[in-house]
């Protein structure tokens, strides 16, 4: 140990008041015994060496008893003890029986102190067994008000002792429950105030009876009634003073020991009622250490575990309301640059056209899903403001948000599926029209070799590769704007990781391939007899645009619900935001001071 | 026309086809030899676990090989491919759904070869 | 060399070409070459088409303005050496043409070039399909 322990010497400076009063009692009784005693001649000396003699072994004794169980404190004062709660707790275990102790030792050692000093006077000297008795008795009397005094003053000791223990890292909480008390106050106040007021009666009884004696004893050996009247009369001069002086001491002793006990009540009840006043008023910090005694101990451990358990309640719905804003704030960031995109796109939709009314299908898939989120938002703000305090009702709810938003993602996901099928249609339309293409390049070639002959095959065929050519041309536009479309979708699916999105773009988008496909149809219809030489071409052409159709409805009303089901999921989301902060402040207004 | 015993050989992701009579022995190149891959590019590289096929006057190496039992149809060559490669090219054949031009070993440009 | 039947008119990277119609036999798409080894650069390879192996010839290569894109369509030119598909970018149709038939050049391919003619489509070199096939054969 490189510097002393805080806590160096303690076990001594402890027990040092408890000698203090002990010693005063002693001073008291061998005052008293000095004026009221008839000392027989030669005996004085005999007995102040006795009482000294008795005096210094009873206190090494009851010294030597009282150290030997302060052992733990001495050996953390000496270094020779890690300052471990372990440790630490059995030094105030033993801190704490201190002031019993004493009180306990002092009454005994007092009490046998006084019965071997009056045995051994009397067997020293001649003195009469009654006055040695009654030294005995003196004893007897003042040694449970001298016990109670050196209880009186050991504890406020005891006390510090166990605050410096505190601070060298006794935790308060384990302190409070590794010392054991009993709920023995009612008991010690009854027998106090026994000895409080037996105690001064005894010895104005003793006295009063001693000087009655005496009087009678000098009034029996008067001889004669003159001197009978002046033995009275010596006995009115002895006067009141040794009397009355010693009933102002008893008093002070009294009241001393008396206004004692008040403080050594007091001030922890005090102390007890400030520190429940601070935790009604919101101020929360560690749990204080308030030494008392017995019930006092008991009342302020109870109070200390009370205001643990509130922090770590606090704690945890302070964590759970951040993890609530934190949640909606994410969800509603992802909303907001959603909206400033769907103005941009808002600007290229035109109205809806009726070819793609199928798109409605998927559509309310998405509107369903998008409903059930809605649905989940506005039970999870129901049970929010039913006001559970558990954190983890609050976040179960979180979860059950993100599982619609995933179930809205997944409808999205199937809808780029559907996307991609349209796309292979393309692809396969394409194909046609390219071979066709070829077919009435090869025909034109076959019908100019024959002459004027195949001139109308010519014709024709160079018609065919027009139809085809415009086909393609299509197919290429309906592919970039499949391209588009996909492109939109993609972005709807990351966003939808946030939350719902919408892709106004999408349904402008899909109106304009329900208007390229109805001008191929229209582009088939119109070179019909042309086609009719080449009848399974245009038929797989027919097929692939009905299927086309389908799909971009799927598309367009899809789209549409999911804005519709976005505004609300920003409202609900609104909504979770404002409440995680309102918990937020209600935690915060429980400041948690350290 | 229909032939029989030919050997399908693989260049690097090219092919060729070599009638199995004209081959003496099958073994593994040593890095000697000519490698079948120069004629589709110059710059070729005979790779690890190469295949020597070995001719009366020389040999041929190509990255594997494997002897097609059945009968094939054969094709001429096209009248502007019959000057390649020194004249070397014999025909094409239909294997496995797909074309292989027929080498003959015989007219290649000669190269030495470790016996 | 005007020929009452008019010439195939096709693009091959940015130029047009033409061929006489009675030469040209069919318009095909072209599929997966197989590569010939011993082949000059402009045969890109041969593929089988009606039982017949037609080796494919990219103009481009032969002019020295080689594309990258891979070409869709090839034109199959038929002489009495031999077919050959050439391939194009675009067929744009049997067209008549007029202007002048003078030789092009005087090496390589431009010997077998001649023009310049004019079709509707724009200016054109009309391939001497004979004397080209002829010279494709001895590049070998």
């Amino acid at each position: 140990m490189s510097e002393p322990s805080p806590l160096k010497g303690r076990h001594r400076w402890l027990t040092n008041m408890s000698t203090v009063a002990v010693g005063l009692g002693i001073g008291l009784a061998s005052a008293y015994a000095a004026v009221v005693l008839d000392f027989p001649p030669g005996t004085r000396l005999a007995f102040g060496v006795i009482l000294v003699v008795v005096s210094i072994i009873a206190n090494t004794l009851g010294d030597g008893y009282e150290q030997r169980r302060l052992l733990t404190l001495r050996k953390l004062g000496d270094g020779h003890l890690p300052a471990t709660p372990e440790h630490l707790v059995l030094a105030a275990r033993e801190a704490m029986a201190q002031p019993d102790l004493s009180f306990w030792l002092s009454f005994i050692f007092l009490s046998l102190g006084a019965l071997v000093t009056s045995v051994a006077w009397a067997a020293v000297t001649d003195v009469p067994a009654l006055v040695a008795a009654r030294v005995g008795l003196i004893g007897l009397v003042l040694s449970p008000l001298t016990a109670t005094l050196a209880l009186l003053v050991s504890i406020p000791r005891a006390r510090i002792v166990l605050r410096e223990l505190v601070k060298a890292g006794l935790p308060v909480t384990e302190l409070y429950a590794g010392v054991p008390v009993g709920f023995v106050l009612r008991r010690r106040l009854m027998i106090f105030s026994v000895v409080a007021v037996l105690s001064p009666t005894a010895l104005l009884i003793d006295l009063g009876l001693w000087r009655l004696r005496a009087l009678l004893d000098g009034l029996v050996a008067a001889p004669d009634a003159a001197a009978m009247q002046a033995v009275s009369a010596a006995q009115q001069g002895q006067g009141l003073m040794p009397i009355v002086g010693l009933v102002v001491l008893m008093i002070v002793v009294v009241s001393l020991s008396a206004w004692l006990s008040g403080s050594i009540l007091g001030d922890p009840l005090k102390e007890l009622a400030a520190e429940t006043e601070r935790l009604a008023r919101g101020e929360h910090g560690e749990p204080r250490f308030i030494p008392g005694e017995h019930e006092t101990f008991a009342a302020a451990g109870a109070i200390a575990s009370m205001e643990s358990e509130l922090m770590a309640l606090l704690g945890r719905l302070g964590h759970a309301a951040r993890g609530l804003t934190g949640a909606t704030s994410s969800l509603s960031e992802g909303q907001l640059p959603a909206a400033a995109r769907r103005a941009d796109q808002r600007q290229s939709l035109d109205a809806t056209s009726a070819t793609t009314f199928e798109l409605a299908r998927s559509a309310r898939d998405i509107a369903v899903n998008a409903h059930r989120v809605s649905e989940l938002a506005r039970q999870t703000l129901a049970a929010a403001r039913a006001g559970r305090d558990s954190a983890d009702g609050f976040l179960a709810a979180m979860g059950q948000v993100r599982e619609g938003n995933q179930a809205i993602a997944d409808s999205v996901v199937r809808l780029n599926k559907r996307v991609q099928q349209v796309g292979r249609i393309i692809e396969f339309i394409n194909g046609i029209a390219d071979k066709s293409d070829l077919l009435a390049l090869n025909a034109e070639l076959e019908g100019n070799k024959a002459g004027e002959v195949g001139r109308g095959f010519s014709l024709v065929a160079a018609e065919m590769r027009r139809l085809a050519e415009s086909v393609m041309q299509s197919t290429r536009e309906i592919g970039r704007l499949i391209e588009e479309i996909r492109d939109a979708t993609n972005a709807a699916v990351m966003a939808t990781e946030a939350g719902v999105k919408a892709t106004d773009a999408g349904a402008a988008l899909a109106q304009k391939v329900g208007l390229g496909l109805s001008s191929i149809v229209e582009f088939a219809n119109q070179s019909s007899d042309a086609m009719q030489s080449i009848s399974l071409a245009t038929a797989q052409q027919q097929q692939g645009t009905d299927q086309l159709v389908g799909a971009m409805a799927d598309i367009l009303r899809s789209t549409e619900a999911t804005a519709a089901a976005s505004q609300d999921m920003v409202a609900a989301h609104d909504q979770l935001l404002s409440l995680g902060r309102d918990l937020e402040q209600t935690v915060e207004r429980y400041q948690v001071t350290r | 026309m229909l032939i029989e015993g030919v050997v399908l050989c693989r260049v690097g992701d090219d092919r060729l086809a070599v009638r199995a009579r004209e081959v003496t022995a099958f073994e593994i190149a040593d890095g000697t030899g000519l490698y079948a891959g120069v004629g589709f590019d110059p710059r070729a590289v005979t790779p690890h676990d190469a295949r020597l096929l070995r001719t009366a006057g020389g040999g041929l190496v190509v990255d594997s090989v494997e002897v097609h039992a059945e009968q094939v149809r054969w094709l001429p060559v096209p009248g502007v491919l019959a000057r390649a490669w020194g004249g070397a090219l014999s025909g094409f054949i239909e294997a496995g759904g797909a074309l292989w031009p027929l080498v003959s070993l015989e007219r290649l440009p000669r190269v030495e070869v470790a016996p | 060399m005007a020929d009452a039947h008019g010439h195939l008119v096709f693009a091959c990277g940015s130029s047009l070409y033409a061929v006489p119609a009675d030469t040209a036999s069919e318009v095909v798409n072209v599929p997966t070459l197989t590569r010939v080894p011993g082949a000059p650069g402009h045969l890109l390879g041969v593929f089988a088409h009606r039982g017949e192996v037609l080796p494919v010839v990219d103009l481009t290569r032969l002019t020295g303005q080689p594309l990258d894109d891979a070409f869709k369509r090839a034109v199959l030119v038929r002489t009495p050496r031999g077919a050959v598909a050439l391939t194009a970018t675009r067929v744009l149709g049997v067209a008549t043409l007029e202007g002048q038939f003078e030789r092009l050049g005087d090496s390589g391919v431009h010997q077998h070039l001649r023009g310049p003619a004019r079709a509707p489509a724009g200016e054109v070199a009309v391939i001497d399909t004979q004397t080209f096939v002829d010279f494709l054969a001895s590049a070998g």
